[in-house]
């Protein structure tokens, strides 16, 4: 599939943003998150700025941004729909909470809660219209919503970390959560990548129905040179650069994040030296996530290319 | 606005389609289709076929429906130009008409005071021969023909001297009835809709087969039910080895070859005498056969006589045998059994065995029957026509071959066997075909002289070597050496050896070269970087090129306008007048006489004018007889809609055969003034049904022949007999021998013995042999297929066509590429003895394992047509012409060098290219093809980037856009 | 609706026949040319003239080589346009109702007006049926030639879509393959049409007829010679020839 740059920045950045929501809402349960208001303001202007530029960002791979608001009428059917519909409403009890939170109205609690209720709705719209996709083996399958789930919380996760880092604070439980998300992330993802690896739905010969055990070549294409399904659809990338992109990412945003986070005392001394390795680590783990999500994308076969010569996906 | 509402869509399902249709005839290819044109504000909407036209009943290729692009070609030329640079810089000036129209006279009228045949003027893919080649007549040039010399020239000639009629579009398969089709060589090409309707209609019957004999494996050959992969150019030892099985199981039409045959005629078997293998004859001149029953010798004339097909029997003291004994002594010969020929042929002994089989079952065990009364031409009544539903169709790859001519003559002759020409479920002629073997008249322009007309059309049939257009030294006397020793029965012409020629000055120099829509510069010539340096020679004495003036008439900035001298901006099909005239080649089927018009559906935005309607005010400029009253004022000061109309080329007959006189009259007639409204009412065609009794076995059916007789197309009212045996062939090779009036020249006398034969059979290839002859290995059979979807070079400028091909590779079997360890998209090198072309390959499964292909004219040189110079075309898609030589590799001793041509008919042998494959080195790959020439200048070239078309009857539809909302933001279509 | 029609009324489309087709791509290019001022028009081209040009097209022919051990390779032609699925997975993924199947004849549309180019309904087809109109910014598709085939402005003879009108070879057929008694429907039956990846649960209206296996209807695989000697010599076939016609 082809890799848009406007929606991989989407799911990194909103995921994020929406993660950070949810690593608040699970500290919220286990522990006080009534921060100082610097640091508050601080986590709320990242979220509000990571969802809301992930979110418009989203828009533009789109014919007609100005028509998106008529995507709210097909709830009933459409995960997109259901998508964009709750995208918008977690506004509502997230802006509530940010005041709340801001002005310590010990209310802020409730409308955290129920904003994380509709992030994870959210991400699990987006997980889900992937995933009910039979056209694309790699997506249609029951990992890829937990893995936009578990993507979010780490990064978020990680997000709060870091600050926490910047402000020379500590929060409890943070640490084992975002080093336990950190891993989960990596595992489901080792999982994925093993499971769409066997899987195939299609061949081509049940797209060109031509006998079930022939050979089935492509001779001609439709056209010499490109067209919108070869452009959108089937996009291909070397073996070996995508194992080395994988390998980026595993390292950028799982391995040096948990290795920063537990050696963290053995390895810095220096308090600036300290702030700038964990911006550092930040930056890289989104890279990372870019990555990751470049690959979800690219890797992922139509089972259209199989009219253009490849023999199954 | 309630944004969580539905909003459905109010489809408006009756949008106007057109105020006008218009009709008028294709010619996005030659297959002439006829077309409705739906104009929606005087522009085209949509173009379709015309359903109750005969050619295509309604169906339209990709060609056809692209022809809206075609129109909106960017390539379009747009006003005279006249060269001001070098040739083939591109640099050009416009000028008015009048200018050019001067320049023109001035240019042609000095010649014609002179010496008229210093005008050599060919036309490519011209549909108006009938009128081009009557104003090279009226002029006083032989130097003319249209491009079949490279094309067609070995089928028509083939046919038309053995069963008065041919292949390519003069003939055609009856598909209602016909079991089992051969097809020999064809990709797409001309009367491309019949046969793809034909294919369907056969397909979908139960008790029916086809069987495509091809080296590969697209296009029809995808959907037979059998595939022989055959190698190029060994079709007719194929055919031969068919035969053999036959003959020697006795399967063969005893009958009809002696009703309707020469197989029974008696020829002289003299050897080294003047008369040998020529027909003995009465004193009227007329054929004997012996009869078995009297035991003596009769006239042929009579049918009804026992007359033998073997034996030897003594006329006027000499021996004479029937001619059926000569064929089959020679067809029975070991050397074309199955097992003989398989290796040669890359077809198992076994399968050629069982197509034998299967051919004769069919014709001799399925025969059918259609019962109408008919009456044969001897007097004799039938109830039935009895048919024999096996057929055969022949193209490019029998005729694109040196030994075509024999190849295609081999074929009639299989076909004349079973008994399957113009019988229910066989080939079948279309009208005005059958004509009598050989069809006059003969070429004229023995005798040139200024101001003179040359008292006959310039292309005809030779019957003896009396006939060629040869000088008292037996020198050619065309330009092209059409009609010499080097090629007696050069029927269309040699256009591809013309830039040669009057290069070379060979056999004389040439003061103007006039072509029309040939892309001489490119893709219609062998070797074209060869021919490009010949069209900008210049001549180190006089400082001029050695061919000096050249004009040049197309609608489209194609690669050769560059190289012309003088451009005369054609129209496009649909701003035209035109006529598809059974003087020429018509849309006639085998049931009926067809033919048709073509009108202006368009006005030309542009200034440019018709090519006939400038050819005929050239002509009443020149003053060439016909072409001017007697007080020498044009005489179709209206051009060629005028000429259409009133021309006559023999009292009563002219261009268009329907609707003459007041109306009631086909074919013969007075001349009416209304008949273009009829045709233009009639939707551009005529079709005259021919009746039931008259549509089969029409070389004896006497109806048809009073018919075919009243209408001009048959000179002698009397049955035509196919001719199994070629005394005409025989002629030339006695004068080969030194008998008769006309000798070759010595160094042809050989070639002409060789190969002039009354009983055709198969030799190899030119180049392949001359190739083994030096010693030099090219084990690859090189050849091209015509994508369906592209006519020649005209595809390309078409947004539409060229999105479906716009490069080309070079298709290798699987063996060649595991020889050559290649894999998809690797870059070679393939050589010929001549030159080399880097290109890239694909591996495919269906192609005979010692052939290479790529798709025909696919390759463009850099700016032309005016695609971007970086466009793919031009620097991955390629053509094989670099790699075919005009002439023919010298064997040592040799000192003439011979074309690359059948030594027959001089048709150009495309398909006989031999090379060699290797693979390119790393530091060789630049991914652009070689050779890769530099780029066309045209200023004229402004590519928008952006295709829109449709745009403009958006309107049709807007209404049912949702007006409620339609203010709401997002919901202008125009919003981007 | 963007949801599917609980009930269609006919379920019109297309029957193609891999048998004939050789591949001309007049269906394709007749279907560009209909529509390209039709329902959904204009259908742009870009960049027509230049380097890499790419247009939108409702239909299109690719072309396999079939092969087995048995009978070697086949070249087969194969045009592919939307099959009007009964269970469109186009209509469901569509954030907006653009996308959606007429209840009345089965064909899916898009409205033009209200698509937000998403391309989300792209990814669902399998088929590769979808448009996306890179200069409109709107998802296109084959329509059945909707504005063709109930045109009360032409001919009634006319009212088919374009690349069946068109196809040289007649190898389409177009009608109501949810009527029993259709000539279209009887055609499937008899020629065991089938659907094209029916692992993806779409349920194509549009069918595809395989090609023919003809059996073979000859009694014999080779002719006998009538010379009793295997090699056949001119004179003793004469002879025989000869003696036969007495």
């Amino acid at each position: 599939m082809h890799p848009s740059k406007s929606i991989i920045f989407f799911t990194v950045f909103t995921g994020t943003g929406y993660g950070i929501l949810l690593c608040l809402s699970y500290l919220a349960f286990v522990t006080n998150i009534n921060f100082d208001n610097n640091f508050k303001l601080f986590l709320m202007i990242t979220s509000f700025v990571f969802i809301c530029s992930g979110l418009l960002s989203s828009t533009l791979h789109l014919g007609h941004p100005e028509r998106a608001w008529r995507s709210f009428s097909q709830w009933k059917s459409s995960w997109l729909s259901r998508e964009g519909l709750a995208a918008v409403v977690t506004f509502l009890p997230l802006m509530i909470f940010y005041l709340f939170w801001y002005l310590d109205n010990i209310f802020y609690i409730y409308f955290l809660h129920s904003t994380s209720i509709l992030c994870l709705t959210t991400i699990y719209c987006t997980g889900q219209m992937y995933a009910t996709l039979k056209t694309i083996p790699a997506w249609n399958n029951k990992l890829v919503t937990p893995i936009y789930t578990i993507n979010s919380i780490c990064m978020g996760a990680l997000t709060v970390y870091c600050f926490t880092r910047f402000y020379e604070f500590e929060i409890n439980y943070l640490y084992h959560f975002t080093i336990l998300s950190l891993s989960l992330c990596l595992f489901m993802k080792v999982i994925y990548w093993y499971i769409i690896s066997k899987k195939i739905i299609s061949t081509a010969n049940s797209a060109t129905g031509l006998g079930r055990n022939n050979n089935i070549s492509l001779f001609e294409g439709p056209h010499t040179g490109k067209n919108f399904l070869t452009t959108e659809m089937i996009n291909k990338i070397k073996k070996e650069k995508a194992n080395f992109l994988r390998l980026c990412f595993v390292i950028l945003t799982c391995i040096l994040p948990i290795y920063m986070i537990v050696q963290e005392a053995s390895l810095i001394i220096d308090s600036v030296i300290l702030k700038l390795s964990f911006f550092l680590v930040l930056i890289f783990a989104l890279i990372g996530m870019l990555i990751e999500r470049y690959l979800f994308f690219i890797q992922a076969k139509h089972v259209v290319s199989l009219y253009y010569g490849e023999k199954k996906v | 606005m309630n944004p969580f509402k539905n909003q459905t869509e109010n489809v408006k399902t009756s949008p106007k389609v057109s105020d006008e249709v218009k009709q008028t005839t294709c010619y996005m290819c030659a297959c002439r289709c006829g077309i409705d044109v739906h104009l929606l504000d005087n522009q085209i909407r949509y173009i379709e076929g015309n359903k109750n036209h005969p050619t295509n009943k309604g169906v339209l290729c990709a060609k056809g429906s692209a022809g809206i692009m075609q129109q909106n070609s960017p390539a379009k030329l747009t006003k005279p130009l006249l060269r001001t640079g070098e040739r083939g810089k591109g640099e050009f000036i416009e000028i008015e008409w009048s200018e050019a129209m001067e320049i023109a006279t001035t240019w042609l009228s000095e010649i014609r005071n002179t010496d008229p045949k210093k005008l050599a003027f060919f036309t490519g893919r011209d549909q108006s021969q009938s009128l081009t080649g009557w104003w090279a007549n009226q002029f006083g040039t032989c130097n003319f023909a249209a491009h079949g010399g490279f094309c067609s020239v070995n089928m028509a000639a083939a046919g038309l001297y053995t069963i008065g009629g041919s292949f390519w579009e003069f003939g055609e398969v009856d598909w209602d009835h016909t079991k089992y089709f051969i097809l020999f060589g064809c990709a797409e090409d001309h009367d491309s809709n019949p046969i793809k309707m034909g294919l369907g209609k056969l397909k979908s019957k139960k008790d029916s087969k086809f069987v495509s004999v091809n080296p590969i494996k697209t296009g029809y050959s995808a959907i037979a039910d059998e595939w022989i992969g055959i190698r190029p150019g060994t079709d007719g030892l194929f055919v031969h080895s068919l035969i053999y099985e036959l003959l020697k199981s006795n399967k063969v039409d005893w009958d009809y070859l002696k009703r309707y045959t020469n197989s029974n005629w008696l020829v002289y078997n003299n050897p080294g005498k003047e008369n040998h293998g020529l027909f003995a004859r009465d004193k009227n001149n007329l054929p004997l056969v012996f009869c078995n029953t009297k035991r003596t010798i009769t006239s042929a004339n009579d049918k009804n006589v026992n007359s033998a097909f073997f034996g030897t029997y003594k006329y006027n003291e000499i021996d004479v045998i029937p001619s059926f004994e000569l064929l089959s002594k020679e067809y029975l010969d070991t050397k074309y059994k199955p097992e003989n020929i398989s290796n040669s042929i890359d077809i198992s002994a076994d399968v050629i065995k069982r197509i034998a089989a299967e051919i004769a079952e069919t014709a001799f065990e399925k025969e059918i029957e259609i019962k109408i009364d008919w009456e044969d031409f001897d007097g004799k009544k039938h109830s039935s026509f009895k048919g024999r539903p096996i057929s055969m169709h022949a193209m490019r790859g029998i005729s694109a071959h040196s030994n075509g001519f024999s190849t295609c003559k081999l074929i009639h002759i299989l076909q004349t066997l079973l008994g399957s020409i113009d019988v229910p479920g066989g080939f079948r002629y279309k009208a005005p075909y059958p004509k009598h073997v050989v069809p006059g008249p003969k070429p004229a322009g023995k005798n040139i002289k200024a101001n003179t007309p040359i008292g006959g059309m310039p292309l005809g049939f030779p019957t003896s070597p009396d006939d060629l257009l040869t000088d008292e030294n037996e020198n050619p006397i065309r330009i092209d050496k059409a009609y010499s020793w080097e090629n007696p029965l050069s029927a269309h012409g040699l256009m591809h050896m013309v830039i040669n020629n009057a290069w070379k000055g060979d056999p004389y120099k040439i003061e103007v070269l006039f072509m029309y829509m040939a892309n001489m510069a490119w893709n219609s010539s062998m070797n074209t970087e060869e021919t490009i340096k010949k069209l900008t020679d210049i001549d180190e004495k006089t400082g001029e090129y050695k061919i000096p003036k050249i004009i040049y008439s197309d609608a489209y900035y194609s690669e050769t306008v560059p190289y012309a001298d003088l451009i005369l901006p054609d129209t496009t099909f649909l701003e035209r007048w035109d006529c598809i005239s059974l003087l020429d080649r018509p849309i006639s089927s085998a049931d009926s006489a067809a033919d048709a018009i073509r009108q202006p559906i368009l006005e030309p935005s542009r200034d440019v004018r018709p090519f006939q309607d400038v050819l005929i005010e050239l002509g009443a400029r020149l003053g060439l007889p016909g072409f001017v009253n007697d007080d020498l004022t044009p005489k179709y000061p209206d051009g060629y809609k005028d000429y259409i109309v009133n021309h006559e080329r023999q009292p009563g007959i002219g261009p268009l055969a329907g609707w003459r006189g007041n109306g009631d009259q086909f074919g013969k007639g007075n001349i009416n003034k209304n008949q273009i409204q009829e045709y233009i009412e009639n939707g551009c065609f005529h079709n005259h049904e021919f009746k039931n009794n008259q549509k089969y076995f029409k070389f004896t059916n006497k109806h048809y022949l009073n018919f075919a007789h009243e209408m001009g197309w048959i000179v002698k009212n009397e049955p035509i007999v196919i001719q199994m045996y070629s005394e005409e062939m025989q002629k030339f090779k006695l004068a080969g021998e030194g008998f008769g009036n006309k000798i070759p020249p010595e160094h042809l006398k050989e070639r002409i013995k060789k190969y002039f034969n009354p009983i055709p059979s198969w030799y190899q290839a030119f180049e392949e042999k001359l190739n083994a002859n030096n010693g030099n290995s090219f084990e690859l059979y090189a050849v091209t297929q015509r994508p369906p979807h592209m006519y020649h070079s005209w595809g390309s400028q078409n947004a539409w066509l060229r999105q479906i091909t716009n490069l080309n590779y070079l298709y290798i079997g699987e063996e060649v590429a595991t020889k050559n360890n290649l894999k998809n998209f690797d870059w070679v090198w393939l050589e010929s003895f001549s030159s080399k072309i880097k290109v890239q390959c694909k591996i495919m499964k269906g192609v005979n394992k010692n052939t290479v292909w790529t798709w025909n004219a696919i390759g463009k040189r850099k700016g032309a047509w005016n695609l971007n110079p970086n466009a793919p075309e031009s620097n991955k898609g390629f053509l094989l012409n670099h790699l075919i030589s005009d002439v023919l590799p010298k064997n040592k001793n040799e000192k003439h060098s011979m074309s690359n041509s059948d030594p027959i008919t001089g048709q150009a042998a495309w398909y006989d290219l031999k090379v060699k494959l290797y693979k390119c080195n790393k530091n060789e790959i630049d991914g652009n093809i070689y050779p890769n020439f530099e780029t066309i200048k045209n200023k004229s070239r402004n590519n928008s980037n952006l295709n829109v078309y449709g745009n403009q009857f958006r309107k049709e539809y807007s209404e049912n856009s949702i007006s409620e909302i339609q203010e709401f933001i997002g919901n202008s279509r125009n919003i981007k | 609706m963007t949801t599917l029609p609980t009930k269609q009324n006919k379920k019109l489309g297309l029957v193609i026949d891999l048998d004939i087709c050789v591949g001309c791509h007049a269906c394709a290019v007749n279907c560009k040319e209909w529509n390209t001022s039709g329902h959904s028009s204009p259908l742009h081209d870009i960049d027509p003239y230049g380097d890499d040009p790419t247009g939108v097209w409702f239909n299109r022919i690719h072309t396999f080589e079939v092969e087995n051990e048995i009978n070697g390779s086949k070249t087969v032609h194969f045009p592919k346009s939307c099959l009007h699925c009964s269970d469109a997975p186009c209509v469901t993924v569509c954030p907006t109702g653009a996308s959606y199947k007429r209840e009345e004849d089965g064909i899916v549309l898009v409205n033009p007006d209200t698509c937000i180019g998403c391309k989300l309904c792209s990814w669902s087809c399998p088929y590769g049926a979808r448009e996306y109109d890179e200069e409109a910014g709107i998802m296109k598709k084959c329509t059945l030639c909707v504005d063709k085939i109930y045109n009360e402005n032409i001919p009634e003879a006319d009212r088919v879509p374009a690349c069946v009108s068109t196809c040289p070879a007649g190898a389409r057929s177009f009608g109501d393959l949810g009527d029993e008694n259709s000539e279209i429907f009887k055609l499937v039956e008899e020629r065991n049409g089938y659907d094209l990846m029916p692992e993806q649960d779409c349920a194509p209206t549009n069918k595809y007829l395989p090609p023919r296996e003809k059996n073979n209807q000859f009694s014999s695989n080779k002719l006998e010679s009538i010379t009793e000697h295997n090699e056949v010599t001119f004179d003793s076939w004469k002879e025989i020839i000869e003696n036969a016609s007495k």
